[in-house]
């Protein structure tokens, strides 16, 4: 009886087993015989979407521009000035932009790539039925807003459509109307949003059209699989316009949320290179290895203030001159992160110009703190700072609570959980917040991406702070196609937030990096500052 | 040759207290198809003797001296296979309680054939056969559809019948009862008993019956022994011990009997033994009895142990003031 | 007993339709938007299409309605997030795996944990025993997390040259036995533990002195009588645990890189990905429930008592 019951026991979990059916997906073991020109890799989530429409993380982007042709890739930063890719030229004129398509890209089905497949991406990108997160980047082209906004049950959205900006007019040439020149926009075309887009395969699959068996692209690498939240291969499409100049035959990337768990797979030689991150801990370890590699990114780690509870420009200049932002850095992010010396990147084209005058210092100014506290009128003394719970926030908060209780001040720290805590900050923020925490990365490399959120009408602007003359000079360097001129305004507004006589409704505290393993053999890799990396560069030596 | 010859037994149990004589030397001896009772309060180690002769003790008691021949062979020197071999087999066992004596995961049929299969290597079908000749000579109705039941469908005083049916199943030449019928309801009690003489007349058992009731043993048992703090204090047969008990402790154990008055009602409570037995650990240092007796004065009850000796032929007892050598009344008032 | 467990299935549609509910009330009071992933604001237009599209502009009651007809239809809608799935999809995709998993771990507890169990309580108080004890009881103190790292640091780190284990993962068997080793080692050890008590307890049984009195082999004794009764809890306790292994493999999961349920559940919570909050919380009941379904048969298997009063 005991035998047949422990039997039944076997036999039952086996039947589990054998219905939980055997999935051969890819695995962290390596066979030894490492395959020239393959690299292995790790990402640190699955691609939400591989729908250049949908997706807005930099993950899926990542994915999606390896096997995409982008119009443009960005050149060498700082400028990261456009180059053309699957856009052999572009003509500027005003607010018309006229690009030129190369007749040689071609989709994986052997079709060519024409301007139809990019007026079709844009529109559905747009259109009120999709629902895409990235609509916003499309703002800047003309009727695109109102064509997004259209309430299909109120409005005859077909006639907005046809009155968006967009406009195949030659088979490979492609005319996009902007509301005003805006310059960036031949940048921010490089990015995976304005991609073109293969309608018969959206039209049959549907929201399956980016299954590996369906997915039609047309840029270096295809998809071969997608295992969910498990690893997606990309082979070399050898039929790509410059397939010669790619070296690496296979990507395999494995999706590792856990930074231990990628680490270990680095440790065990399982993968070549590691973007999943490495935990706090451990970070100083690795930084001793040859295999840490830190790239700048475009971006800024901030606090802002709820200029409603802190009305005071000199108590705001006092707190964000007392915190010790290289302490912050040296000894809580550790990676690679700069103190910032204004809330626009200092690697950004024409940072160095824009920030001159900013006056975040990297080590604490407490005397000059104290005094510019002396001077504001009924200074809040008990401040509520919050921020999302997140173990380096809870970190950088405690940090920053210490140095205000130099001046005087009692903080009390606010964690929050991530979606609870956005809702909670508006805008415009609620009454509570005094101080809160959030950080920006740029979608396209111009100060003008970062300076736009403290316009008085942003979405991301939670501070209450609303100043006109900021926002004619952001509205004035839309019309600016001049470089210098335009980052001459930057400078101003840049000055306005945080120059010495900045308003501070934000304190700057460091500008982000990115940071990677990568094993010896591992050549070409590279992040650029807006988080990008391009595959067909890379190659195993 | 007697068919049981237990000589000296003794069965200590070490705990962390110190060590507990439950059987300290006991010897007696059984003839074929005759009948002895053990009667004494509970802990006594009356249950704890037989188990030792089964060699059931469970650690952390352990049978530390002496001998118990059955035909022949010493049991307590029997390895742990042997001694399964004899067990079930040549010597059957009941318990107190029915009700928890029997597995309740298991048909009735299972745990009766199991013995069967076991010893007398039936097969499944012949020892099916036998189990419902076996419930049947047990007196259970429609003992051939009951056989699948599971014991809980089953009466305490029908699980008793179905444990002796199990104890008798392979024709052993012993049976031993442990207070077969304390368990069970008065109304059944006499039934069980009636069943086990019955039953050893017909298979010529011999039959060691434990009770701490001398109302069960009293008319049909040939020999008796008392048994008190892990020693036999009183051995005679059935009729000399109920006519002439010597032992104080004896005759309070008669006192106790119900005595049944004209229509069977008693008037008020048993007579219980004043006092407790004593703690097994820090035993009296002489005689054991001495705390509770109310013979024991300022004489050497205290100092010097009492023997096992013969008062008069076939008739023992350990005391040093058995009633026939009694002149006076009690020393001291109870 | 089919009566009972026809009863007892057509009880799990009320309270699936609680659960549903329950879980809808949950989800709509914590704040937060499904469609605000990181800092950057959703404009206006893109939230009203999105809220449109997803029925989230709908009075309560009738997004309830959706949900409810949607499960009863067994079509659990879109995934909020991850746009390009629905929720049939993420349960097709995941589900397998930490079904796979579970068992696996499963597996590995009866397996380990019985037969420990068994040793210690047959040779209660021996080295032997305390030896047993001492591994499972700092066993179970340790969480799971702990010990995948561990695990991995030494297999499949430390000596990979000489195991066949991979870091991270799921696909052939050597990817299964560090996972499953360590999301079983927790129930292993309860299972030791609850084996040893009972048999103890079954050991001083009875009706245990009379299977020896019966003169039993040793082996029977144990084999049957013994087992067959200690096994009771153990059973009664393992359906639920399995439903739990199942549906708690989340921090396993995690670790080594393994596509489940359990990591996707956790995702959907903070990502306020109702609709796969929503449909993986109905399979996980439905686990459990059946789970629980699935200890009632085996109890009434295993203890006969129990039977009666059922039927």
């Amino acid at each position: 009886m005991s035998k047949r019951f422990l039997w039944a026991a076997l036999v039952g979990a086996l039947a589990v087993t054998a219905i939980a059916g055997s999935s051969t997906a890819m695995t962290g073991k390596t066979d030894g015989s490492n395959a020239a020109q393959v690299l292995k890799m790790s990402i640190g989530s699955e691609p939400p979407s591989l729908d250049p429409g949908l997706a807005t993380d930099t993950t899926s982007s990542n994915i999606i521009l390896n096997i995409m042709d982008p119009l443009v890739k960005l050149g060498k930063p700082p400028a990261l000035n456009a180059v053309p890719a699957a856009a052999a030229s572009w003509k500027i004129r005003g607010a018309v932009v006229t690009l030129n398509l190369r007749k040689s890209v071609r989709w994986t089905n052997g079709q060519p790539v024409t301007a139809k497949d990019y007026v079709y991406g844009w529109l559905r990108t747009i259109s009120p039925e999709l629902g895409a997160d990235y609509a916003y980047q499309f703002e800047g082209i003309k009727g695109a807003k109102e064509y997004t906004a259209c309430d299909p049950k109120k409005a005859d959205c077909n006639a907005l459509r046809a009155r968006v900006g967009v406009k195949a007019v030659g088979k490979y040439t492609l005319r996009v109307t902007l509301v005003s020149p805006q310059p960036w926009f031949i940048q921010q075309i490089s990015h995976h949003s304005f991609l073109p887009q293969h309608k018969a395969t959206i039209d049959r699959y549907g929201s399956k059209w980016t299954e590996p068996q369906n997915i039609v692209t047309n840029g270096p690498f295809k998809l071969a699989s997608w295992k969910h939240d498990a690893s997606i291969t990309l082979v070399k499409n050898t039929k790509w316009r410059n397939a010669k100049s790619v070296k690496l035959i296979r990507v395999e990337h494995q999706i590792i949320v856990d930074a231990t768990t990628a680490e270990n797979a680095f440790s065990a030689k399982n993968i070549d290179v590691q973007t999943t991150g490495v935990a706090s801990v451990n970070i100083p370890k690795w930084k001793k290895t040859r295999y840490w590699k830190t790239f700048k990114a475009l971006g800024t780690y901030y606090y802002g203030f709820n200029t409603k509870n802190i009305p005071d420009a000199n108590q705001r200049r006092a707190m964000a001159i007392s915190i010790d932002r290289s302490q912050i850095v040296k000894y809580i992010t550790k990676s690679g992160q700069i103190p910032a010396k204004g809330f626009t990147p200092i690697g950004i084209a024409g940072g160095p110009s824009i920030l001159s005058q900013s006056t975040m210092p990297a080590t604490a100014q407490l005397s000059k703190a104290k005094a510019a506290l002396a001077k504001a009128r009924n200074p809040k003394r008990s401040i509520r700072l919050y921020h999302n719970n997140a173990p380096n926030h809870v970190k950088i908060a405690t940090a920053v609570q210490n140095f205000w209780k130099q001046l005087g001040l009692d903080v009390t720290i606010r964690p929050m959980e991530w979606k609870q805590y956005l809702q909670f900050l508006g805008p415009p923020p609620n009454a509570d917040v005094d101080v809160y925490r959030l950080g920006w990365i740029y979608d396209f490399p111009d100060a003008y991406n970062g300076l736009v959120l403290w316009k008085c009408d942003s979405g991301n602007n939670n501070t209450n702070w609303c100043n006109r003359k900021f926002d004619s000079l952001i509205d004035k360097a839309t019309r600016t196609p001049n470089t210098a001129k335009r980052i001459a305004l930057y400078k101003q507004a840049e000055n306005i937030l945080t120059g010495p006589q900045g308003q501070l409704p934000i304190m700057p505290i460091y500008y982000y990096a990115f940071n990677m393993l990568q094993r010896e053999n591992v050549k070409g890799f590279v992040e650029n500052p807006t988080g990008q990396w391009d595959l067909a560069k890379v190659s195993i030596r | 040759m007697a068919l049981l010859e237990v000589e000296d037994l003794r069965t200590y149990f070490k705990t962390r207290e110190g060590e507990v004589r439950a059987v300290d030397g006991v010897s007696f001896s059984l003839e074929h198809s005759k009948m002895l009772g053990i009667v004494g309060e509970s802990g006594c180690g009356k249950s704890v003797t037989v188990l030792s002769i089964m060699g059931l003790v469970q650690t952390p008691g352990r049978v530390v001296g002496g001998s118990a021949v059955f035909q022949g062979r010493d049991l307590v020197q029997l390895k742990g296979r042997e001694l399964e071999d004899v067990r079930g087999h040549e010597i059957g066992m009941i318990f107190q309680d029915p009700m928890t004596s029997l597995n309740p995961t298991l048909t009735i049929g299972t745990q009766l054939t199991e013995t069967l299969r076991r010893h007398l290597g039936m097969n499944k079908d012949q020892a099916r056969k036998r189990a419902v000749e076996l419930l049947e000579e047990v007196h259970i109705p429609n003992a051939a559809r009951r056989l699948d039941d599971y014991p809980h469908r089953y009466s305490g005083g029908m699980r008793q019948r179905v444990m002796i049916a199990i104890a008798i199943s392979c024709n052993p030449k012993l049976l031993i009862a442990d207070e077969p019928t304390t368990a069970l309801d008065v109304t059944v009690q006499a039934g069980v008993l009636d069943l086990l003489h019955e039953l050893r007349s017909i298979h010529e058992m011999g039959v060691i019956i434990i009770t701490h009731d001398m109302g069960v043993v009293a008319e049909t048992a040939d020999d008796i022994i008392v048994m008190y703090a892990g020693q036999i204090v009183e051995q005679a047969t059935a009729l000399d011990l109920f006519d002439r008990p010597e032992h104080p402790y004896t005759e309070a154990l008669l006192e106790a009997l119900p005595q049944v008055e004209g229509e069977g009602i008693r008037e008020g409570r048993l007579r219980s033994i004043s006092g407790r037995p004593p703690d097994l650990l820090d035993p009296p240092p002489a005689c054991r009895f001495a705390p509770r007796c109310a013979y024991a004065g300022q004489d050497d009850c205290a100092t010097v142990p009492p023997d096992l000796r013969e008062i008069r032929p076939g008739h023992w007892v350990r005391s040093s003031h058995p009633t026939s050598e009694r002149a006076a009344a009690p020393v001291g008032a109870r | 007993m089919l009566k009972f467990i026809i009863r007892r299935v057509a009880w799990t549609i009320p309270v699936i339709l609680l659960v549903i509910f329950m879980t809808f009330l949950m989800m709509r009071q914590i704040k937060g938007n499904p469609f605000q992933v990181t800092e950057r604001a959703v404009n206006e237009a893109t939230q009203r299409t999105l809220d449109r599209k997803f029925h989230l502009d709908q009075p309560w009651y009738i997004q309830y309605a959706y949900y409810v007809k949607g499960v009863f239809t067994a079509n659990l809608g879109p995934s909020l997030v991850q746009r390009d799935r629905d929720v049939n999809d993420v349960i097709k995709d995941h589900f397998p795996v930490s079904l796979k998993l579970g068992g696996l771990a499963m597996l590995w507890a009866v397996l380990v944990g019985i037969p420990l169990g068994i040793i210690a309580a047959l040779k209660q108080n021996t080295k032997l025993d305390y030896a047993v004890m001492a591994v499972v009881n700092a066993g179970y103190a340790l969480p799971n997390f702990l010990i995948a790292t561990v695990l991995i640091y030494l297999f499949a780190v430390k000596w990979r040259e000489h195991t066949p284990f991979p870091t991270n993962g799921w696909g052939g068997w050597e990817t299964w036995v560090l996972p499953a080793a360590a999301l079983g080692h927790a129930p292993m050890t309860f299972f030791a533990r609850i084996v040893r008590g009972s048999m103890l307890e079954t050991l001083q049984q009875d009706y245990i002195r009379t299977a020896k009195a019966k003169g039993l082999r040793w082996r029977r004794v144990v084999g049957l009588h013994v087992l067959r009764n200690s096994l009771i809890p153990a059973v009664t306790a393992a359906a639920p645990l399995l439903g739990f292994l199942i549906t708690g493999s989340f921090i396993v999961e995690f670790v080594f890189g393994i596509p489940g349920i359990g990591r996707y559940f956790v995702n959907s919570v903070t990502a306020r990905d109702y609709s796969v909050t929503m449909g993986i919380t109905i399979l996980l009941s439905m686990i459990i429930i059946f789970a629980n379904l699935l200890v009632d048969i085996l109890y009434g298997y295993l203890d006969p008592r129990t039977r009666d009063v059922r039927t």
